[in-house]
Order: C-alpha cells, then sequence, then structure tokens
C-alpha cells in the first residue's frame, strides 16, 4: 500500500487531490475525475493522500477549506471498503461486457443521391470556394466536400456540387443555376453518386459510409451520443452493478422481486443510495395469508415498526441492515458500505422527517404494511432516497446562511460537477440565485454546491426499467443509467420503447446495458 | 366538447384545479388531481416535486399514496393477493388531473389498474397518454420481467385504461403558463453570477 501512495504522489499532488473536492476546482481536473471514479488504486491512495500531514504544503486557509468539505477520515475507510468490494466481486464482473443502448434503433444506413464531378486538382480551390458560397450543404455537414480517387501515382478529385433534386423529373432542371454555371465554365461532367444521409454514430457505421463517399466521425462530439469507455469505465461500470447484483439478491432473500437499484455520484466513485423492488407482486406465490411471516423484515429484528412509521423506507433498510442472517449472506464489505452513515443517515434526522409528515400529504408516503407498495420499484425507491439524502444534506432553511459552521457540513460529501448548479434558497421563499461552478471558483467554497435533484449522477439497475421508472430517471435528471438484463416486454429503454430517444423530452440521459444474465439475479 | 361530457365529470375536473392551484401557492408546478371511486372523492394530491427534491412526486402519485397509505389488504384469503386486491381497488377509480399525465404517471396508473382518467390540456412535451407514447393502450407491466417473460403470463395481465382529454384545458393552460411566465425558481440556472464571496474566507 505505501509503495503505491509514494508512486502516486509524485503524479498527485496533496493540493491537486483537496483541490478536486472542491466545487470550483473540479472542471480543471478531469483527471484527477477518473482518478476518483474510475481507477480502483487511486481510490484508494486518495485517503491517505489527503491525511493532513500530507498537506502540509497547504496554507491554513486552503487547510481550512480541505477539512470541510473533504470528508472525514472514516468516510475514505468506507470508500476504501467500496473499493475492496468491487474489487473481490471483479472475478465475476469482469466477464461481463457494456454496450451502449443508442437513442435510436440500428436502421439500414440510408443514402441520399448527390450530384458529383471530377475536378482538376489545381482548380480545386476555387471550385470549392464557389461551391461552398453558392451551393451550401447544409443538412450534409458529416458529409467532405471533396474525394481523392486518385489511382495509382495520378491525383483525382471529385466534388459535390449539390443534391439531386428528388422532385425534378429532367436533369437539367435540378441543378440550380449557380451550379450549373460552375459546371459550364469548367467544362465538368456531372455524375450522380448516393452518400449517407445522416452522420456516423459508430466507428463500425462511419467505415461503411466512408466506402460510398469520406465522411467525418467524431465520437464524442455533441451530436454524435455514441461514448467511447475506455477500459478502467468498463470497470467501474462492472464493480457498481456488482453491487446492484447484490442489491437485488437481498431482495430476493425477502421475497421480492430480483432487482435493485444503486445511485452513484461519479465524482466521489461512491454510492449515494440504493434501493430495491418493493411490490412483492412479481412472486406469485406472494400471498398475504400465507406469506407475512416469510416477507416481513421487521419481524424478529426487535424493532418497533410503528417507530418508523414516517419514514417506512428508511425503516426497512435499516431492518434489512440490522438482520442478521442477510448480512451473513452476501458479501460483508458491501453492506458495511450501504450500512455506513452516509448512505444511511438520510433518516436519521427525525425531525426533518416529522416536519413532512405532520402535514397529511406526506402520510401518503407510507407504503402498505410489510414495505410493499404496488409502485415501489427498485429505481423509485433508490430516487426516493436520494431525495431525503438531499433534504438531510441541504436542509432548505440553513442554506440561506451565506456561510455554513465547518462542523456542521463536515460529513457531507459534496462533489461538484461542471454544469452541476448552485441553488441558494431564500428564508421564507424557494429563492433564486444560482451559478456555474466557474463561478464557484471566484466565489466562497463553502457556498454549498446543492445539485439540482440527481443531476450528474448514475444509476445501475439490474433490470432494464419499464416505463414508469425510464421517465422517473429522466424526471431526477439522471447523466447515466446503466441496466442489467433486459426486459422484453416492457422495457423502455431499448426493448418496448427508446424513451431516452424522444427528442421532446426536457433531459436526456446516456443508456448502457451490461451483459448479465437472468442466472445472476437468482 | 364539455357539453357532452356530464356535469359530474367538469365538477371533478374543477376540484382538480383547486388542488393545483394549493401546489401554485408552494411555489411547485402547477398540476392537480383527484381520484374518485363510485361519485366520491377518496384521493387528492398535487405537485411536490420541489419540497421533496424528488421529481417522482407528481399530483397523481401523490394522490395515488393518499390512498394506499390507509388502505389495508383484506387477509381474507378469498379476497386474493395483494396485487388482486389493488387492481379490483383502482378498478373502480376514476382520476381527474389538470394536464395529460406524463409517461411514468400514465405507467404507474396502467400498473395500478386504473379504470379510467379525464385531463385538462394535453402535454405534448412529455405525455403518456398518446402525446408521446400510448401508454393508456399499451399498459405496463412493470420492471420485474425477465428476458424469457415467463413469468406468470405477464403480457395477459397488462393492461391500460381508458383515457378522455381537452376538460377544462384551458383552465390547465393557463395554471401552467402563469406558472412559467413568472419563472421556476428551482430550476437549474446555471449561468447566473453568484453574489459575492464573504470576505473573512481569505484570511
Amino acid at each position: 500500500m505505501r509503495k503505491i501512495v509514494r508512486r502516486s504522489r509524485s503524479t498527485f499532488s496533496p493540493l491537486e487531490l483537496r483541490g478536486s473536492m472542491l466545487p470550483g476546482y473540479w472542471s480543471s481536473l478531469s483527471i484527477l475525475r477518473s482518478a476518483c471514479s474510475i481507477s480502483v488504486e487511486a481510490r484508494i491512495l486518495i485517503p491517505l493522500l489527503a491525511e493532513p500531514e500530507h498537506c502540509a504544503t497547504s496554507n491554513s486557509n486552503r487547510l481550512r477549506r480541505r477539512t470541510s468539505v473533504w470528508p472525514s477520515r472514516w468516510r475514505f475507510e468506507r470508500l476504501k471498503i467500496a473499493t475492496m468490494a468491487g474489487v473481490a466481486q471483479h472475478s465475476q464482473c469482469c466477464q461481463w461486457s457494456v454496450e451502449q443502448i443508442l437513442s435510436e434503433a440500428e436502421s439500414e444506413p440510408r443514402t441520399v443521391d448527390v450530384y458529383a464531378a471530377k475536378i482538376e486538382p489545381k482548380l480545386a480551390n476555387f471550385i470549392i470556394r464557389e461551391l461552398n458560397v453558392k451551393a451550401p450543404l447544409p443538412s450534409l455537414g458529416h458529409v467532405k466536400r471533396i474525394r481523392r480517387c486518385g489511382t495509382q501515382g495520378a491525383l483525382e478529385l471529385s466534388v459535390i456540387l449539390c443534391p439531386v433534386n428528388e422532385a425534378g423529373t429532367s436533369e437539367d432542371a435540378v441543378m440550380p443555376t449557380c451550379v450549373s454555371e460552375l459546371v459550364d465554365k469548367h467544362g465538368l461532367q456531372p455524375f450522380i453518386i448516393s452518400v449517407s444521409e445522416k452522420p456516423a454514430r459508430t466507428r463500425e457505421e462511419w467505415e461503411v459510409q466512408c466506402q460510398l463517399w469520406p465522411t467525418s466521425f467524431h465520437p464524442n462530439a455533441g451530436k454524435a451520443e455514441l461514448e467511447e469507455l475506455d477500459q478502467a469505465a468498463v470497470h467501474s461500470m462492472c464493480t457498481f452493478m456488482q453491487m446492484a447484483v447484490q442489491v437485488a439478491h437481498l431482495a430476493r432473500g425477502y421475497g421480492q422481486p430480483g432487482n435493485g437499484a444503486i445511485i452513484v455520484d461519479p465524482g466521489l466513485g461512491a454510492v449515494v443510495a440504493w434501493g430495491y423492488d418493493g411490490t412483492g407482486s412479481c412472486c406469485s406465490s406472494v400471498n398475504f395469508g400465507s406469506h407475512s411471516s416469510a416477507t416481513v423484515p421487521i419481524k424478529g429484528s426487535g424493532r418497533d415498526p410503528e417507530e418508523h412509521q414516517n419514514s417506512p423506507v428508511m425503516a426497512s433498510i435499516e431492518t434489512m441492515l440490522s438482520s442478521e442472517p442477510i448480512l451473513e449472506r452476501g458479501s460483508n464489505t458491501l453492506f458495511k458500505v450501504l450500512k455506513s452513515p452516509e448512505c444511511f443517515e438520510t433518516h436519521g434526522n427525525n425531525s426533518e422527517t416529522d416536519k413532512h409528515t405532520g402535514s397529511k400529504k406526506f402520510t401518503g408516503r407510507q407504503f402498505l404494511g410489510h414495505g410493499l407498495h404496488p409502485l415501489r420499484h427498485a429505481v423509485m425507491a433508490a430516487i426516493e432516497m436520494a431525495a431525503a439524502r438531499d433534504r438531510r444534506l441541504f436542509p432548505t432553511d440553513r442554506i440561506s446562511k451565506c456561510r455554513p459552521d465547518e462542523t456542521e457540513f463536515e460529513d457531507i460529501p459534496v462533489s461538484s460537477k461542471k454544469h452541476r448548479s448552485v441553488e441558494v434558497i431564500g428564508d421564507e421563499h424557494r429563492a433564486r440565485l444560482a451559478s456555474s461552478t466557474e463561478n464557484m471558483t471566484k466565489t466562497d467554497p463553502f457556498e454549498i454546491s446543492r445539485p439540482y435533484l440527481c443531476t450528474g449522477f448514475d444509476i445501475y439497475i439490474t433490470r432494464e426499467p419499464c416505463a414508469m421508472c425510464a421517465m422517473a430517471m429522466v424526471h431526477q435528471r439522471f447523466r447515466r443509467v446503466v441496466y442489467g438484463v433486459p426486459n422484453t416486454l416492457d422495457g423502455a429503454l431499448g426493448s418496448r420503447y427508446r424513451l431516452h430517444g424522444k427528442p421532446t423530452l426536457n433531459h436526456h440521459y446516456t443508456v448502457f446495458k451490461v451483459s448479465i444474465s437472468e442466472e445472476t439475479l437468482l | 366538447m364539455d357539453g357532452t361530457l356530464s356535469s359530474d365529470v367538469v365538477t371533478f375536473m374543477h376540484l382538480a384545479v383547486e388542488e393545483a392551484k394549493k401546489a401554485l401557492a408552494r411555489l411547485e408546478v402547477p398540476v392537480g388531481c383527484v381520484i374518485v371511486e363510485n361519485g366520491k372523492v377518496i384521493g387528492s394530491g398535487s405537485n411536490r416535486v420541489n419540497e421533496t427534491r424528488n421529481a417522482t412526486r407528481h399530483a397523481e402519485m401523490e394522490a395515488v399514496d393518499m390512498i394506499l397509505a390507509p388502505w389495508t389488504p383484506s387477509e381474507c384469503p378469498e379476497a386474493g393477493s395483494i396485487k388482486e386486491q389493488l387492481t379490483k381497488k383502482f378498478g373502480e377509480c376514476e382520476l381527474y388531473v389538470t394536464c395529460e399525465p406524463c409517461i411514468m404517471c400514465a405507467a404507474a396508473l396502467a400498473i395500478l389498474g386504473i379504470k379510467k382518467v379525464y385531463y385538462g390540456c394535453g402535454n405534448d412535451r412529455f405525455g403518456g397518454c398518446g402525446s408521446i407514447l400510448p401508454l393508456d393502450t399499451d399498459g405496463c407491466g412493470g420492471c420485474g420481467n425477465s428476458s424469457s417473460g415467463e413469468d406468470d403470463g405477464d403480457s395477459a395481465k397488462r393492461r391500460g385504461f381508458e383515457c378522455v382529454g381537452g376538460i377544462l384545458a384551458d383552465e390547465g393552460i393557463a395554471l401552467l403558463r402563469g406558472f412559467y411566465e413568472q419563472g421556476n425558481p428551482n430550476a437549474p440556472r446555471p449561468h447566473r453570477p453568484v453574489r459575492a464571496q464573504d470576505s473573512s474566507l481569505a484570511d
């Protein structure tokens, strides 16, 4: 361990690590982002590096910031445990592969016809300039205007003149006058050729396209949605999916449908919330009369169910975690992580909950007896927990104070993304100011960056979500959705619908599928 | 269109509009909803997304949970499983909402097996009753199904619901328009500068 640390210290100075956790520095430290969220080794070393003695070079002010914004030491321990759990499970999950589910179904590559002509290489510059002015091709921005088609030695160039007007019948009528003038002037001999209609989304598509006519391909440019993942990213994805699988196993242990979800802050590389299916209805054996003792986790745990009525989700989680047989069952390390305060204290503050439950509406949040609710799919449960965490970490009333006590926020794991906004809440009404993190660098680092819902977070689900859950994730603003087993009947992210391809939605996430099998969830 | 509807429908939709106004008063997106069983309102709710930081807390979900909270399944064996009892319960309920249910809510209502949905204005961005996806006719079977689909014949259980739109649509739209004109104070505004920093930090 020490060895790793020493080697890495030359790469990551303590200052950088400290900075990486401060909202404003985030964007400039992408290398650290990848270190935090992806690399297993890096995540182990960060806690060690961030110990105060390694920050001796920081001035006192920086140190203050560090201690207040960085998680305290015990949280590093948990991060470490989380990582270890991932490593321990790696043997299984490294068998998995990851595939991106694009927002449009694979379709036959479509082409459009255009006029092209061979030109003298000497005239190329002139003609291209003329054409770009007189006959631009706005709909074919991905197509290269000029093609080199030389056969051994002799350089031959062809240019695209203009699209073939499909409505036109005779060839003379379809070419715009400006183009035909150019054709006449240089004695060009137009011919018709097909080019691909849409930009390539994958490298494979691009290679096919280029056989027709060269096009350009930008894997990570705005419009091309395909994200190229490196090995570390794939590994990280599989590791988190493994955790979701363990949550599914846990649910299964309670006679619930085997489906689990975890919400990950990629900045911290840590699980911030999780949930499992609590519908109880997909198991055909579930019948109130006969199963009550089998599926009631509360029983035997020595806890009074009434005590937790105000936050039944959390109650069921707590009961579940305190249930010894279950802890012995799966990976202990994971549940130590899950049990840890960061995930867990979301409900610890009862007054917060009480405030809401005082109103009649919030009693509606209670679930049916035995933790069941017909709509409590894994995703919904996880979102509920993330929302509870959000309410606890960023209580509405306190954020109006411009600088909270350091101690007060000592335990808050705050990560920030470039596009995550800051919200400052007024005393009486939901106010007003928001800021990009660029501004954060210039302003108060204690201005807590409250994420808007789950902006920038990733969610891992063991099964393809239904339309309800898929839309819930749109509403909650997830960055990325990673699911496991496809759901041919009701899956909304590739199987039955492709919700993330609906252009009218106000938010779009990217979707990945990890190739886990049904058996994995049993 | 209103002329062909019974006065009851309009009355219940007015109640939904009243619910929506409650949301507006809390600076939430003003959508309101009531659920009616046999001519009696048994559940109502309005948007609580900002308050809960949970974007799934739409009016429909709030109203459904208001019904589910006090509901206890019958322990009598003839009553069937919890799911059957729930389906029976919601199979007698009609829901009135001021704006077309979104895809999430429409799917949720299909999962619950609601009998009929009346809505006000359409939602051409994420409406789930035909505008973007037709969950009212497609139905939704939930997340639990495996790829093999052999689980207790779920395809047979999937069902949609009746859906009637355009009731008091103008009032539903007027509420939303009023809200968005004043601006959603909780929406992210990434390009606004934050006020000057506290100088005490610099020491």
